[in-house]
Order: C-alpha cells, then sequence, then structure tokens
C-alpha cells in the first residue's frame, strides 16, 4: 500500500511512522488517520517487526484535528462522534494495545490530538524546544481522545489540571522534568536518539515486551472503555455548546473568545 | 450485493436484516469460510442505516455447533495442534466475533436447534435469544476443545457463577427451556414459531429510535462491568446529547399529538 499523508518506512526491526503533511503542521484528517491505523496494523502484523517509531516532518509532531477538515467534514454531532470513536479505536487505542512498544520521537508542535498520542505511546523522547499542550480548553473543548482522563495518569491529578484548565503549552525540557516524556535531547540528537532506544528495545524479547506492556496497561487502564465512551460522550456535549462556537469563531477571527457559560 | 455461499442475508425485513448460518449439512459449523462471510454481512448490516436490528439464525437441525475443526485438525500431527492453523482460525474467528460483539444495532438470536461452543458464544454476544422448543444449548468446549475463551468470560456473567460452572465443567447440552429459566434465553417457542417471534420482537425494536436503542445497548453493556459512578455520569452525558436529536423532538411531538413517532436515527 502507497501512502500520502504519512512515510512509513522499515529499517531491521523498527518501524517508522513519519507524520508528513509539514505544511499543516501534520493536523490529522481522515485519510491521515487511516493511514496512520494502516501503518500501525502492518507493523503489529509483520513478524520481523518489533518496535514502533512515530515522528513528525517538519516543524509540528502533531498538531490534532484539521480544523478545516473538521469544519467541512465532522458538521454534524453524529460525524464528530463517528469519526472520533473510529479515529480513537484504529490509532490511539490501536498503538495503547499493540502487543510492540511505540515510542514518540516529538520533534516540533504537540498539541490537542498530538499530545493525545504522547499519552498513548509508550515511551517519549522530546527535542528539548519541542513545544507540547493540550490547548482543547482555548477552543471551549476538551480532548475527544480521552486527554482528560490519560493526562492525569501520566502526569498526576494537579499537572494535569494545569496543563488542562489553562490550555497552555510546555517545552520539551519541562515535559521532561514532568513526565510526560523520557528525555528531552538538544534537536539535533533526537533522531539518533530514539533510534538507539529503539535498538536496544529490539532485543529485548518480543514476548516478555508484549506481556509487560500488557500487564502495565492492564494495572493502570482500569475500566478504560468506559471511561473512554464517558470523555466522547462528555466532549460531545461540550462540542454542542454555544461556548465552542464562540471559541471557534474567535479562533478564526483571530481575537480572544468571550465566553458565556452555555 | 455478494453472494454468498455458506449464509443466507436478507435485508427485506422491515429494518431488520437476518443472517441465516446456511451449511445445515455440517450443522452450521463455523468454517473460515463462514466465518469470513458473517463478518461481511454483519459489518454490511452496520453500516446500512435501513438495517435497524439483526437476527441470527441457523438452517437445519443446528443453530451453529461450534468450530470447523477441520481445517485445524487435518494440519494437525501426533506432536499436537498446527500451530500456524490454530492461529489463522482463532483471527479469522475472532475478526468474525468482533463484528457481532461490536455492533451496536440490537442482536437477536433465533436458536432452532444446536447452539454449542461457537454457537452457545453467539448467544452470549447477542443482546435477545429466543429459542425453539427443540433446541438444546451448552458451552460443550469441555468435550474437546478443554475451554472456550468468551464462553468463560461472559457466561458467569449473564447467568451467574454455579449454573457457569455447571456447564462450563460438564460440557453438557441442556434443553432450551432450562436455559430459559437461568436467564440465558428470553422466550421458548414451538419450533414453528421461532421465526414470527423473532420477527415480532425483531419489529417492535425497529419502530423505536435507533439511535434510542444504540445508546441502549451501548450503556447497559457498559453497566455490565464498569462502576456505577462512571456509568451514571456516562448515562446523563448521553441523556443530554439525545435532547439535543431529531428522534427526541419527534418523540416529544407524537406524544403531545397522540400518534406513533417515526424515528430517523438523527
Amino acid at each position: 500500500m502507497s501512502y500520502d499523508t504519512i512515510i512509513y518506512q522499515k529499517t531491521d526491526a523498527v518501524a517508522k511512522i513519519t507524520l508528513n503533511r509539514p505544511e499543516v503542521l501534520n493536523s490529522l484528517n481522515r485519510t491521515m488517520v487511516q493511514e496512520i491505523g494502516k501503518a500501525l496494523e502492518d507493523a503489529e502484523k509483520d513478524n520481523d517487526i518489533r518496535v514502533v517509531v512515530m515522528m513528525g516532518s517538519g516543524r509540528a509532531f502533531c498538531t490534532g484535528m484539521d480544523l478545516k477538515f473538521a469544519k467541512e467534514e465532522l458538521n454534524t454531532s453524529q460525524a464528530e462522534q463517528d469519526f472520533f470513536r473510529w479515529a480513537n479505536e484504529v490509532m490511539l487505542r490501536r498503538i495503547e494495545t499493540m502487543p510492540k512498544p511505540v515510542i514518540a520521537a516529538v520533534n516540533g508542535y504537540a498539541m490537542a490530538g498530538g499530545i493525545e498520542i504522547l499519552t498513548v505511546v509508550d515511551l517519549a523522547i522530546a527535542s528539548e524546544d519541542a513545544v507540547i499542550g493540550d490547548q482543547h480548553m482555548k477552543y471551549g473543548l476538551l480532548g475527544a481522545g480521552g486527554a482528560p482522563y490519560r493526562i492525569p495518569l501520566l502526569l498526576g491529578i494537579r499537572k494535569a489540571k494545569e496543563l488542562i484548565f489553562t490550555g497552555k503549552t510546555i517545552s520539551g525540557k519541562e515535559a521532561e522534568r514532568v513526565g510526560l516524556v523520557n528525555q528531552a535531547v538538544p534537536h539535533d540528537k533526537l533522531e539518533s536518539t530514539v533510534d538507539a532506544l529503539a535498538a536496544e528495545l529490539a532485543e529485548k524479547s518480543p514476548v516478555a515486551m508484549r506481556i509487560s506492556k500488557s500487564l502495565i496497561n492492564q494495572t493502570m487502564l482500569v475500566d478504560i472503555e468506559a471511561r473512554l465512551e464517558l470523555v466522547l460522550m462528555s466532549f460531545l456535549v461540550g462540542a454542542n455548546s454555544e461556548d465552542r462556537n464562540e471559541g471557534i469563531r474567535a479562533f478564526n477571527e483571530k481575537r480572544k473568545p468571550v465566553f458565556k457559560g452555555r | 450485493m455478494k453472494k454468498y455461499e455458506n449464509i443466507l442475508y436478507d435485508k427485506s425485513g422491515n429494518g431488520v436484516a437476518t443472517v441465516t448460518l446456511n451449511r445445515p449439512e455440517k450443522l452450521n459449523t463455523l468454517s473460515l469460510e463462514l466465518l469470513r462471510e458473517l463478518r461481511e454481512a454483519m459489518t454490511d448490516a452496520t453500516s446500512d442505516k435501513a438495517v435497524r436490528v439483526v437476527i441470527i439464525t441457523g438452517k437445519g437441525r443446528a443453530f451453529c455447533a461450534g468450530a470447523d475443526l477441520k481445517s485445524v485438525n487435518e494440519r494437525s500431527g501426533p506432536e499436537g495442534l498446527d500451530k500456524e492453523a490454530e492461529q489463522e482460525f482463532h483471527e479469522t474467528a475472532n475478526a468474525a466475533f468482533d463484528t457481532i460483539e461490536n455492533c451496536p444495532k440490537p442482536i437477536i438470536a433465533a436458536v432452532n436447534g444446536y447452539a454449542l461452543a461457537g454457537g452457545f458464544e453467539i448467544c452470549l454476544w447477542s443482546d435477545i435469544v429466543i429459542a425453539s422448543e427443540d433446541a438444546r444449548i451448552g458451552d460443550a468446549h469441555a468435550n474437546y476443545m478443554l475451554m472456550g475463551p468468551i464462553s468463560v468470560n461472559l457466561a458467569p456473567r449473564q447467568i451467574g457463577l454455579k449454573k457457569s460452572m455447571e456447564l462450563l465443567l460438564t460440557g453438557d447440552m441442556w434443553p432450551a427451556v432450562e436455559l430459559e429459566k437461568i436467564g440465558l434465553v428470553n422466550k421458548v417457542v414451538p419450533a414453528d414459531k421461532l421465526m414470527e417471534a423473532a420477527n415480532e420482537m425483531a419489529t417492535k425494536i425497529a419502530e423505536k429510535s435507533p439511535l434510542g436503542s444504540k445508546y441502549v445497548k451501548s450503556i447497559v453493556k457498559q453497566a455490565i462491568d464498569s462502576p456505577q459512578s462512571v456509568v451514571h455520569d456516562l448515562a446523563f452525558s448521553i441523556l443530554d446529547l439525545i435532547a439535543l436529536s431529531k428522534d427526541r423532538a419527534e418523540g416529544a411531538r407524537a406524544f403531545a399529538e397522540k400518534r406513533k413517532p417515526q424515528y430517523t436515527g438523527e
């Protein structure tokens, strides 16, 4: 299969998925989610592959939903619900549950859906000057991909609330300090650091790796299906609010939103 | 429309699709081909907006007598099972069962005869089970397969600990009426009234809002194995969403106008 929106390469035991729409900061549309899902599926089924690496080309890792695509295609509540449920299944849950370790190389902006990818991968290395944030709150939204559930699991409640409530961004270095990524390295060392980590994991027993990943997930992700469903439904309720429309309008008009609580 | 060889797939019912397992000479055992066709039909029924309820039934003496183990057994030698064949079967079966498990529309199993092992598991995945008086139902994995991964998980949630132990440890099959008593079967009817009863139930559900049915099914399933507090919040979030739907408004109008509501699922 050929890909239009990602680059999918296999080198030795490592499969690398590079999000490749740099002109829109690797924001996600339907094709891109589908292609990421296909690549993950291939990497999972290919017995020669032991580790998956995800990164972005250009200035961004991933900046979440492509708002132009959302405006054109996700124009009903049902369409939004169908899209997010599907994207959660083929991309986020697939990363989380696949029996091989997934490493994110956070090369730049990781916002909204981008930070949600960061919350489901197993390990993450960031460029020191990467810019990472949840951002949803800025637009009167919340993360339909599970950010309000998974960010607290990673960061603890205090830091998670700071990041989610303010919608602020932090640097790769700060992300390392609070435990959102394993390590922050100078930008020109990112790829070599990730490659070395991937090579190290590829030497380990795939059986022990698969079982360990599954056990850790079982410990941390209690009742995850119901909780993700709750996040998605709560998102949709918020998405039908006046505040959300105001958030999007303000973004398009490049002004500060005025929220009324409706 | 695709031509099926191991099942019949009928969408002529009013909002009701019927999938009939159709290898009567093999007691509708699950071959790789049948599983692939079952998956395709269920995928179609899930995506086709005109379909609101799915009935699964079998042709002949059996509803489904479980896996067709030929493909696995023929490739096995004295040293044991052929691992690749075993894996291929499990992957194909899982892919088919996933489409039943994940179908957001209500599924009615119309159990016309033997429902064993994989057939028993289809009953466990279904939302409603209507059985013929002659149907005989059991887990039966204990007889040859040692254990059924779906049965051990779902049976205790549906029929309780002691009855599950008895059914799963003995491998016995029981008359449908015994399973009605313990709640695995909703209703037992004479053999010649089975499809009529299944269709009556299906039609009744198909007249309700597809949106409502979808949410009821999803929350009820969550409620079986998630904490009450999480499901509570989920149910009320969904209620907020329902309040925004066209179907909810149609329900209110129909009530005020004393007529039958016409739901669209929007």
